[in-house]
């Protein structure tokens, strides 16, 4: 002990042991996480190593083949199946996006019940289904009706379905699917007779003339159709592509992908049809009969007074007509969608169909799909017993579809679902239906529960569950087997105690049970059976009595009237999907906007109610009133104002409700009882309400910059032609992007490039510069991407995939609005085109991996770097946070955390263990999806063997529908993104100015000279 | 006979004059020294919210991932500019009207780039890793990278900190001998501690003059070059409206502009607070009126060479930069510095304006106004409209960001006032030396 001080050394040593001791922990990061290890190893587990399964996407009645990747028995990916006849790899975003179903957060968890104006309360299975049997057996012996509504089902579901009905007295099955048009059915039968859908085929089309139809959004099977339509987009052998016109009120995704768009007035579709119809005639073919049905049809047709406000002229139809006849055969004419949900829809359909007809396209370019006779749709019920007083109704069950948000406040189904005894809804989301009914049973989704369908004729598909349910929930299928299991029912529909089990049954009955077993096992694995497949369609005629449904004075829509038309969009589909947030923060393709509704309307309609871009506008029907800020946009009929389908939620979840508006709500029943899509507006008026439109981006010009191009059919050609004569860099002159700037231009960014004599617009490959610096070296892989811009449509399937693959978080509407989206891919969408064709085109835009990237060299600690594979590396642990990368990249796609961002539970299980989730205050990028590089290269590295063409997928590149995506190695000189990038087509954003060298070619969009001149 | 500007009191006068800054505070100065305390618990409480919440609580968003800190940043670079200019620079000219003001430029200096330090880290993503930067020796062989014009920055920003701050500190101790000797309690002791045993020997002048020449000499380059790398943060970029070789010159004009009117916006206050009208007079101030004058005609030159570079180049991306400018929705901003930095200080022209004390003061704020304006336009200006139109976004100007601005001006006054309650604000030597009296008692 010292003397002096009485403090000895044991002391300090204690002192200073315990002041470090708790300041360490004092610091100590939170309570660390357990992991615990498996007891027992499931076979099929692997840690780290991903488990794909095939299944069947059920986000849409199409039916598309998928593949869910899973790890460590969670779902965490959503792609397309390539082996699927229908979608070929392909899936839109609403496909995809299905996993934030599955992981919703607002999830009906349990069953739940609740007696008239009580809470819900949770009850059990068992209970649940004793109660609504007992109920059901009741109204039955009661003479009431039990009405089973579900969305479009198919497969052993359907045979379930009417097993299940056909053992009761008075049940009822009805169905009810937003965007399955009555009217086109209804068209079908008219035309030829018989019950038959058509199937069109883009593929085959060398001209395509759409009349409302959003074929590469919502109509008919969207991703196969994109996958067609964009095929022929792109010059085949011949060098020639297909032509596309399209008519309707406003600028859809679908019309801003036609050469030629004509805005029309709404209903003018008939007019304009049989005007077509009535210049083909004479020089068509008309086989089959058609030709009779035809010349009734344009019996008294005076072209002038049919199309007299339309919004075409009779010469820009003559011209068509002509191209029809030149075409015949390979022509496709295709109507349907939201603009066609008017009163003249029926006929404008019918003509359509009877134009193909005439012109021969019936069986080369449309086949007839026969759909048997469907179960009666909800709508055409109501429509049936407008009178009845409900008390007729017993129970009602409502499965996978919500009638109260997708029909009319106007129409008779709420009142049925408030008056009904019972009500019984089997969903995933409390959602509007749901809130009225009496018993709330939890609906498994398509990764938890067993299913199969016919995604077309003679394609059966299998969806297997990928994981294990999250909740106490069940499909269709098992509750309908558990409902006639019991006891107070009893129905014996099936010997089989589980779904699975009766899939299994019905497919050993249709494929023969010899071997059964075997090629079950394969069925599963590959996500079903289409060696069967049905390419033709059913034989056809004109039906006898087609003639006389056509009446020859037609009808003239009275004048001025203004409508609302409520539109569908390749977001949201049929509004099931709004409580997405990936949905809801993915930019609409048109509008780029997010986490809203808007109105879309014509500048001067705005002008004359006196309210600008960024006023809330109200629009009244007799339906009531909605009110949305104000798009304005010069691409919409001036008689039109249009509100997106699928938002305005009251009750579905956390990131639904109150976002938007619902404009179906205010909608009017049509004559066929089905909802229609066009109001007559009573009144316009501004609302006091403040709301803010966010839309992502910028400016909806380019400057003539360059960063979309397009080159004429024909120009292309004569390039080709010559392309020998010249070594390189020759020239393609643009078509929509001007040229601009004189010899000369450019040199002020360039670090001494030698050539400044060419046009920066030019196509093909640029002539390589005299560097003053030593270039980056690649020794075995330099890892490079083609789009192409011919193929692109803008649908955004790939930001989708991009979310869903690279854990990028959404941010919500209130960051948005201060440009902090996260996204690492981004749809440009410039309206620099001439009236007939606005959007010139969608550049994708991700992070271009320069060669020469303006990102690396600022970095102050080598957090961004050049890899030896041509990648641009992001290390986030290294990054501070200067931002200086992010400045100076010219094609602004890095991303800063500007905050920490997370996942509600169980949102986070979503979360993709190959990529990390990234803090606050550091930058983000594309990657090219390193993780999948990498594994990728461990794969062929274990066999032994260089990365195959083809092998590695980014996620962009993997689920775009169009194929407009490539993927591969700059070193293999075999490889297409080599060749892409020394196409003819081929150019690179920026590089010519900024020397940036980007590993990404953009190939131009093909362009028919004659249609797309301003 | 006097030449114009000529201090003619006798060194006792000099002494209890200058010495009386030194006084206890009054009221005035300390509410002065409690509101600039005031406004650094503002910025301090925004810097604590930004770390706890994210730096997105701030303005900068994509694409502008720079704004109101790095505009501060430069803003404070460029203030601490012209106390060497006239310090060390004029000193070596032997321009005499530099000695009354030299002393409190040079503080002014010291404290704007301590402030000025501060924004790169204020403004970093994490800022608990701003040590990242600097390149010492670690065992995972990460290192800086030195192609980064933010490196050069750590570098050019720490030399100019240690060489202001030597500059200053040997410039002091003759005066502080001064100070201590009439001091006493605490005062004394850090007087004798901190006047490093001078006594006024002429060994120790000539020391003293020898090592004062050396570092004027040393920081005279530094004022070149630290404005310049500074502003190489911008010109190195290919942004459309940074990437410009004008950029040295033209920040090193501004900066010498913004600093001389800063020096400006002090000295008068203290001028009349401490009756120093003998010292700084007006022919003082005419001379810095004209190097204002001088300076500001210098960038307008500059922004003019801008808009006729853009034009000249027929590069499109720097066309539509400097249409954006004086009329895109940035345009007031614009404007805003083209009236306080071209026009107001063309009132100089007339002497009346010269010599009159309060409008040279007004001037001053006009003055620093406008070049915060100029730097706040390089920077979010040019980041708004870059090359790809789709990207482009506007800036969201947040609280926090004036907060944390409100807070810089409280921590650069906080120290100043200190500063000036604590040491000689006027070189005691200097001004004896000019001072044109002949020699008498004391030092």
């Amino acid at each position: 002990m010292s003397e002096k001080t009485g403090f000895n050394r044991r002391d300090f040593l204690k002192i200073v042991g315990a002041t470090t001791g708790m300041a360490a922990t004092g610091c100590a990061q939170d309570v660390p996480e357990k992991l615990i290890p498996y007891v027992v190893q499931p076979d099929e587990v692997i840690p780290g190593v991903a488990t794909w399964y095939a299944a069947t996407c059920d986000q849409c009645p199409t039916g598309c083949g998928t593949l869910v990747r899973t790890r460590e028995g969670r779902a965490v990916k959503v792609e397309g199946n390539r082996a699927h006849p229908v979608n070929r790899g392909g899936l839109c975003s609403l496909g995809q996006s299905s996993l934030q179903t599955l992981y919703d957060p607002d999830r009906v968890r349990e069953p739940l019940k609740r007696k008239v104006n009580e809470a819900f309360k949770p009850v059990t299975w068992d209970a649940a289904i004793g109660d609504v049997a007992k109920a059901i057996k009741a109204s039955d012996a009661a003479g009431k009706k039990t009405l089973i509504i579900t969305g479009s089902v198919s497969g052993s579901t359907r045979t379930l379905l009417d097993g299940f009905s056909s053992k009761l007295k008075n049940a009822v099955t009805l169905r009810h699917e937003l965007f399955e048009s009555e009217a086109l059915d209804a068209a079908a039968k008219r035309v030829f007779g018989q019950d038959v859908r058509p199937h069109y085929h883009f593929d085959k089309a060398d001209l395509v003339v759409g009349f409302g139809a959003d074929y590469l959004e919502t109509f008919g099977s969207p991703v196969e159709y994109t996958k067609d339509f964009s095929k022929r987009r792109v010059p085949d052998s011949h060098g020639s592509i297909s032509e596309v016109y399209h008519f309707e009120p406003r600028l859809s995704l679908t019309a801003s992908n036609a050469d030629t768009f004509y805005k029309i007035a709404p209903e003018s579709e008939a007019a304009i049809i049989r005007t077509l119809l009535a210049k083909t005639l004479a020089k068509a073919a008309a086989p089959n009969g058609s030709r009779a049905a035809a010349e009734r049809a344009v019996v008294g047709l005076n072209v002038t007074s049919a199309l007299k406000g339309t919004g075409v002229s009779e010469a820009q139809l003559d011209v068509l007509a002509e191209k029809l006849i030149k075409h015949a055969g390979k022509s496709l004419i295709i109507a349907g969608g939201a603009s066609l949900r008017g009163d003249s829809g029926a006929d404008a359909a019918a003509y359509a169909l009877l134009l193909n007809a005439v012109l021969g396209s019936i069986g080369n370019t449309v086949s007839l799909r026969s759909h048997g006779a469907e179960t009666q749709t909800l709508t055409a019920f109501l429509h049936d017993r407008k009178d009845h007083k409900n008390d007729d109704v017993g129970v009602v069950l409502v499965a996978g579809t919500n009638p109260v948000f997708s029909l009319p406040a106007s129409s008779a189904f709420e009142k049925l679902a408030t008056s009904v005894g019972l009500l019984v809804s089997l969903t995933t989301n409390l959602d509007e239906t749901s809130q009225l009914a009496n018993v709330v049973l939890p609906a498994s989704t398509s990764f938890e529960a067993w299913n199969d369908g016919e995604s077309a004729p003679g394609v059966f598909t299998i969806n297997q569950p990928s994981m294990q349910p999250l909740y106490k929930s069940q499909g269709l299928g098992d509750t309908l087997i558990a409902l006639a299991a019991n006891s107070s029912l009893d129905l014996k529909i099936t010997e089989a105690t589980s779904f699975e089990a009766f899939i299994k049954e019905q497919w050993s009955k249709r494929t023969g049970s010899a071997g059964f077993e075997g090629r079950w096992l394969q069925y599963v694995q590959g996500g079903g059976d289409w060696s069967k497949a049905v390419a033709a369609g059913v034989a056809w005629s004109i039906s006898s009595t087609l003639a006389s449904t056509f009446s020859s004075s037609s009808k003239k829509e009275e004048g001025d009237a203004l409508r609302l038309l409520a539109f569908p969009t390749v977001r949201f589909g049929d509004g099931s999907a709004a409580n997405r947030p990936w949905l809801q923060e993915i930019p609409d393709p048109m509008t780029t906007a997010v986490w809203g509704s808007w109105v879309e309307i014509h500048p001067k309609r705005l002008a004359k109610l006196g309210m600008k871009q960024g006023d809330v506008l109200q629009v009244h029907t007799e339906g009531g009133a909605i009110e949305a800020p104000v798009y304005e946009s010069k691409f919409i009929h001036e008689d039109v104002v249009a509100v997106p389908i699928g938002l305005g939620h009251e009750s579905l979840g956390r990131y639904a409700d109150g976002v938007g508006v619902n404009p179906l709500s205010v909608m009017p029943v049509a004559a066929d009882g089905s909802t229609a899509f066009m109001a007559p507006v009573t009144r316009l008026a501004k609302s006091l309400v403040n709301e803010e439109l966010v839309t992502t981006q910028g400016h909806d010009s380019q400057m003539k910059r360059g960063i979309y191009r397009s080159v004429g059919l024909a120009e292309l050609q004569k390039s080709a032609n010559g392309h020998h004569a010249e070594d390189h860099g020759h020239k393609v002159d643009t078509n929509g992007a001007d040229k601009h700037g004189s010899d000369g231009h450019g040199d002020d960014h360039g670090d001494g490039h030698g050539g400044g004599h060419h046009d920066p617009l030019a196509l093909g490959p640029r002539e390589e510069p005299k560097q003053m610096y030593k270039q980056m070296e690649h020794s075995q892989y330099k890892w490079g991407m083609s789009i192409d811009l011919a193929s692109c449509t803008g649908c955004s399937a790939c930001v989708t995939a991009c979310y869903a693959e690279n854990n990028v978080p959404v941010v919500g509407k209130e960051f948005c609005a201060q440009g902090r989206e996260m996204s690492w891919i981004r749809l440009e969408r410039y309206f620099d085109g001439p009236e007939t064709k606005p959007v010139e085109g969608f550049v994708p835009m991700m992070c271009q991996h320069c060669n020469n990237a303006p990102c690396e060299p600022v970095c102050p600690v080598y957090a961004t770097y050049h890899s030896d594979e041509g990648l641009n590396t992001m290390v986030y642990n290294r990054c501070v946070g200067t931002r200086y990368c992010g400045n100076n990249c010219s094609y602004k796609v890095r991303r800063f955390n500007w905050f920490d961002y997370s996942w509600p539970e169980p949102l986070n299980w979503q979360l993709n263990p190959d990529v990390t989730e990234r803090t606050t205050g550091v930058m983000e990028k594309c990657t090219f999806c390193i993780q999948r590089i990498r594994e990728g290269q461990n794969t062929a590295k274990n066999e032994g063997r260089e990365v195959a063409e083809g092998e590695i997928q980014p996620a962009c590149a993997s689920s775009c529908p169009a194929d407009a995506i490539t993927f591969g190695n700059m070193n293999d000189t075999h490889s297409k993104v080599f060749a892409d990038s020394k196409s003819a087509r081929g150019y690179k954003v920026l590089d010519f100015e900024l020397n940036t060298q980007p590993a990404v070619t953009y190939l131009a969009e093909v362009v028919h000279e004659g249609s797309a001149k301003k | 006979m006097s030449s114009p500007g000529a201090i003619t009191v006798d060194y006792k006068t000099i002494n209890d004059d200058i010495l009386r800054t030194l006084e206890p505070p009054t009221v005035k100065w300390l509410l002065l020294w409690l509101s600039a305390i005031c406004c650094l618990c503002v910025g301090a409480y925004c810097w604590v919210y930004q770390i706890l919440n994210g730096i997105g609580v701030a303005g900068i968003t994509h694409p502008i991932m720079w704004g109101v800190y790095i505009t501060d940043f430069v803003f404070w670079v460029g203030i601490a500019h012209s106390g060497t200019l006239i310090s060390a620079v004029l000193f070596l000219f032997r321009a005499k009207w530099r000695v009354p003001i030299y002393r409190i430029a040079e503080a002014m200096t010291v404290f704007a780039v301590m402030t000025a330090g501060l924004f790169p880290i204020i403004h970093l993503g994490r800022p608990a890793n701003f040590y990242w930067l600097l390149p010492y020796p670690n065992q995972r062989y990460l290192w800086v990278n030195f192609k980064s014009p933010l490196l050069w920055d750590v570098f050019a920003v720490s030399t100019y900190l240690t060489v202001s701050v030597l500059f200053f500190i040997i410039g002091l101790i003759p005066d502080i001998a001064a100070a201590r000797d009439k001091a006493t309690g605490v005062r004394k002791i850090i007087y004798t501690l901190t006047s490093l045993g001078w006594r006024g020997s002429h060994k120790q002048w000539r020391h003293y003059m020898a090592a004062y020449g050396f570092f004027a000499a040393l920081a005279t380059p530094l004022v070149l070059s630290v404005h310049s790398v500074v502003s190489w943060d911008f010109a190195m970029s290919n942004v459309p409206g940074w990437h410009t070789t004008i950029f040295p010159p033209y920040f090193v004009a501004g900066a010498i502009f913004s600093g001389l009117a800063m020096v400006m916006t002090i000295t008068i206050p203290m001028r009349s607070a401490f009756s120093l009208e003998k010292y700084l007079t007006i022919w003082h101030y005419e001379k810095m009126s004209q190097l204002i004058m001088f300076t500001s005609g210098i960038v307008t030159y500059a922004y003019a060479t801008e808009f006729f570079i853009a034009w000249y180049s027929q590069n499109p991306y720097e066309q539509y930069q400097f249409w954006f400018r004086p009329f895109g929705y940035l345009a007031p901003a614009f404007w805003t510095m083209v009236f306080c930095n071209c026009v107001a200080p063309l009132t100089l022209w007339w002497k009346k304006c010269r010599t009159n004390i309060a409008w040279l003061f007004v001037l001053s704020i006009i003055i620093n106004i406008g070049m915060w304006f100029e730097r706040f336009n390089i920077i979010v200006q040019s980041l708004t409209v870059e090359f790809i139109p789709a990207a482009w976004g506007p800036y969201n100007l947040s609280w926090i960001e004036a907060g944390i601005t409100l807070g810089s001006f409280g921590w650069f006054f906080f120290w100043l006032l200190m500063f000036i309650k604590l040491f000689p604000s006027f070189s005691l030597t200097e001004i004896k030396e000019i001072a044109e009296v002949g020699p008498q008692e004391s030092h």
